[in-house]
């Protein structure tokens, strides 16, 4: 609890925005237990901080014990030679394959398990989960699949039937972007909970402004809450880099020095290169945001996008880049899922496409 | 000089001029010894090893050594079910005619791992009976192991032949070189060996042909520079692909290279190549050309790693190559290099495994994605370089060690201290708990 976005995180439901939903929920979980979630808001939204909320809710003390926090993303993005290297994931591959060969063995099918797909262990890793006994008292776990729109169509059917088979015993909470990224059958079957931001980011920040005794100008405030887009995670992390950087009262200039320092520039600082034509730079700036930083294409073309509407060039250009930029997303989609392969092959990718961009300025 | 071919003429007569392999042909005659005394077990061997290495030179040097009879089927002649019995079944199971009874034949059957096609249909098998029933020696040669039978691997005694080092291969040169009767700078022989790579036959044959059409007069004597060996340098053919593809805009001559080139390099290295030879003359829009094309084969490649057909290839390849030479805008002469890419993977590489584990931590202790934790880090280092009391904290929840605080630009003692503080606790736990056993 030494981070001021740890401390001044929601405890329970009662503190989270959303207060309608909020009293629902919590009512319900005393009545009949926890539903099935679906928990969706935009990027940079109050989605975890809501997930967090519910679990202490429904566990009070014992949620760290009976919450497994699972990152859908993270899994998928790792090679399977990765996986199979980290000790936490290693075991649901033997156990998929452990799983094929029983039934090919039940089946009477003459062949060997060979290697299991991702898939098949993602599968087993969720179904040992669902399987966990619930400690302390509590009748229920909790599995919170982060960023659960990356399951593919066939994940999230197989999905449906894990969730009636195990549904007692443990309760599924979605974390998505949007609601319509997941397949009908699995909606129906959860209740859907959207997450707004704005007003509870700045209530949040000022009461801890406010508790913490920091320095800091009404403009200041305003300032940060800007520059993070009322990202309550990262405006908690800027206020405490402020901080502990400064021990005068903070002004709007020292925002503006140390978000060059945290965030990260060469995404906007690259194309910005590309429509002045100098092509090399923006492709060396990329180079670096890929290969250095192992920034993914996801969130790089992401920073692009939002960077096109500041552009210092007239609209008819901005609408010519962007379906470049649908253009280069689309053919990033072509490459295989494996990100080493992925920063092989994307190079020649962006590089078109950033000299493009310097092209049509000229 | 004659028109012989040298590796016939000068055959190596002993095992001494047999290069390297010494272990190999040991074993070899410990096996044929065994003969003198009766029947052994394995009645057979099977030589396998690289081509160019002495195999077939070793199974006749050993008749010749032992005074047997050499009977050789190799795959020239027809080796079907019903000849290799006639050929080989009579051969091997009675003694011969000069020597009686007592006197031995051996069966030497070359490249016995290419019996296929309809041609040797049922061979496997009948060779396979013959060692069963054999009364005499035999020999295997083959280059693959797997391509001989299961049970002609089962029934025969493996002897491993192995490329001869190149001094070996230099030695082998000489000895021909002095028989030829003509000189020779040892640099030049060895540029020779080195070329062949442990190919005996190949190195003796390269040696002829640039002896007799370099070779004039009898003073002459063989250089270095005279040893001018086909393309077989991958090195030396990207850099004429290159400059067909920057220099020229002839499409056929850059066919010609790209054809030569083609079983030495896959398209992904290709696509490499070119693209971090690109010219740095090129800039701005005059990059869009060769980059659009780059840019379909990198997609092409990446549909044949998903769908794993391997027919998109060619596309990829030409793309990379034709593509680029067309929608070049000028020529140019960049100065070549190897490519960066794979450095530059690497460096990504143990980016990544520095960052896995800490964001991990991070991601466990606080609860968030590790997306998040990613970008949680450059924060963390602010607060680490500046606020030492909170640092001390962050890294004393979230156990980080010495390496990651460091990464984090903190002090590394802070980890030290972390270490210290919960070995403090451990203890004081230890000897309150001994304090209530005492009290019981």
């Amino acid at each position: 609890m030494t981070l001021l976005f740890d401390k001044y995180r929601p405890k329970d439901l009662g503190e989270v925005a959303n207060q309608e939903v909020a009293r629902g929920l919590e009512r319900q979980i005393e009545e009949s237990g926890l539903p099935h979630t679906v928990i969706s808001g935009k990027r940079s939204s109050d989605k975890i901080e809501f997930v967090y909320a519910l679990s202490r809710t429904a566990f009070g003390g014992q949620f760290e014990n009976n919450t497994e926090f699972a990152s859908v993303e993270e899994f998928f993005s790792r090679t399977k030679g990765d996986l199979k290297d980290d000790p936490k994931f290693a075991r649901y591959l033997r156990e998929a394959r452990k799983e094929t060969r029983r039934l090919y063995k039940r089946y009477d099918i003459d062949k060997s398990s060979g290697s299991v797909s991702k898939e098949a262990a993602f599968k087993q890793y969720i179904k040992t989960m669902s399987t966990n006994h619930p400690v302390g008292g509590a009748e229920y776990r909790l599995l919170v699949l982060f960023e659960a729109e990356r399951l593919s169509r066939n994940l999230q059917n197989a999905l449906r039937r894990i969730i009636e088979k195990y549904g007692d015993n443990c309760r599924y909470s979605f974390v998505v972007t949007g609601l319509n990224d997941l397949i009908p059958a699995l909606q129906s079957r959860c209740l859907h909970i959207p997450t707004t931001t704005k007003q509870n980011t700045q209530q949040r920040i000022k009461k801890a402004i406010k508790q913490e005794e920091i320095d800091i100008t009404e403009e200041a405030t305003e300032a940060l809450l800007h520059t993070t887009n009322n990202d309550p995670i990262r405006s908690f992390l800027l206020l405490e880099a402020l901080g502990s950087r400064f021990d005068r009262q903070i002004q709007i200039d020292d925002i503006t020095e140390i978000t060059k320092e945290t965030i990260k520039s060469n995404i906007p600082g690259s194309l910005r290169c590309a429509v002045k034509g100098e092509s090399r730079e923006a492709i060396k700036l990329t180079d670096e945001l890929v290969y250095d930083e192992n920034m993914r294409y996801g969130k790089l073309l992401e920073g692009w996008s939002r960077e096109i509407q500041d552009l210092p060039i007239d609209d008819e250009t901005k609408a010519r880049i962007k379906v470049m930029l649908a253009e280069l997303d689309s053919d990033l989609r072509e490459l295989p899922e494996d990100p080493n392969q992925r920063k092989k092959y994307g190079r020649a990718l962006y590089k078109k496409f950033l000299s493009k961009v310097a092209g049509v300025n000229e | 000089m004659s028109k012989e071919k040298w590796v016939e003429k000068y055959r190596p007569e002993s095992f001494e001029e047999i290069s390297g392999n010494s272990k190999a042909v040991k074993k070899f005659v410990e096996w044929a010894k065994k003969w003198r005394e009766g029947t052994p077990s394995k009645k057979a061997v099977r030589l396998v090893g690289p081509p160019g290495v002495g195999k077939t030179t070793a199974a006749y040097v050993l008749a010749g050594e032992f005074g047997w009879e050499v009977m050789e089927m190799n795959a020239s002649d027809e080796r079907a079910k019903d000849i290799v019995e006639r050929l080989a079944g009579t051969a091997s199971s009675s003694g011969t005619l000069s020597m009686g009874t007592g006197g031995r034949r051996l069966l030497v059957i070359d490249e016995a791992d290419n019996l296929h096609g309809n041609a040797d249909r049922g061979g496997k098998a009948a060779i396979t009976k013959i060692i069963k029933g054999s009364s005499q020696p035999i020999v295997l040669i083959a280059n693959d192991e797997y391509g001989m039978s299961g049970g002609m691997r089962r029934n025969t005694k493996k002897i491993e032949f192995k490329h001869p080092r190149q001094g070996e291969v230099v030695k082998a040169l000489q000895r021909v070189q002095r028989k030829e009767g003509f000189k020779a700078y040892k640099n030049a022989l060895r540029e020779i060996a080195r070329n062949a790579d442990g190919d005996v036959r190949g190195a003796i044959n390269d040696l002829q042909s640039i002896a007799e059409s370099t070779l004039n007069s009898e003073e002459c004597v063989l250089s270095k520079d005279d040893v001018e060996l086909g393309d077989r340098n991958r090195e030396e053919n990207i850099w004429k692909l290159l400059n067909s593809v920057f220099r020229n805009d002839d499409l056929d001559k850059l066919g010609r290279v790209k054809r030569d080139l083609d079983s030495d390099i896959t398209p992904d290295d290709l696509l490499h190549w070119v693209d971090s030879n690109l010219p740095s003359k090129y800039s701005g829009e005059d990059l869009v050309g060769p980059t659009t094309y780059l840019a379909r084969s990198s997609v092409y490649l990446g549909r044949v790693a998903t769908s794993g057909n391997y027919s998109l290839w060619s596309y990829a390849s030409e793309m990379a190559t034709f593509g680029v030479c067309v929608g070049k805008p000028f020529q140019s002469a960049p100065r070549y290099r190897g490519p960066r890419m794979f450095s530059m993977l690497s460096k990504a590489r143990s980016v990544m495994n520095k960052q896995n584990t800490l964001t991990r931590k991070i991601s466990d202790g606080y609860y968030v994605s590790e997306d998040l934790a990613v970008e949680m880090i450059p924060y963390l280092k602010l607060i680490f370089s500046h606020n030492e009391e909170t640092a001390v904290e962050i890294a004393h929840m979230l156990r980080l060690d010495e390496d990651e605080v460091v990464y984090l630009g903190g002090d590394p003692e802070i980890a030290d201290k972390d270490v210290r503080e919960v070995r403090e606790v451990d203890e004081d736990d230890e000897d309150e708990a001994q304090v209530s056993l005492g009290d019981f």
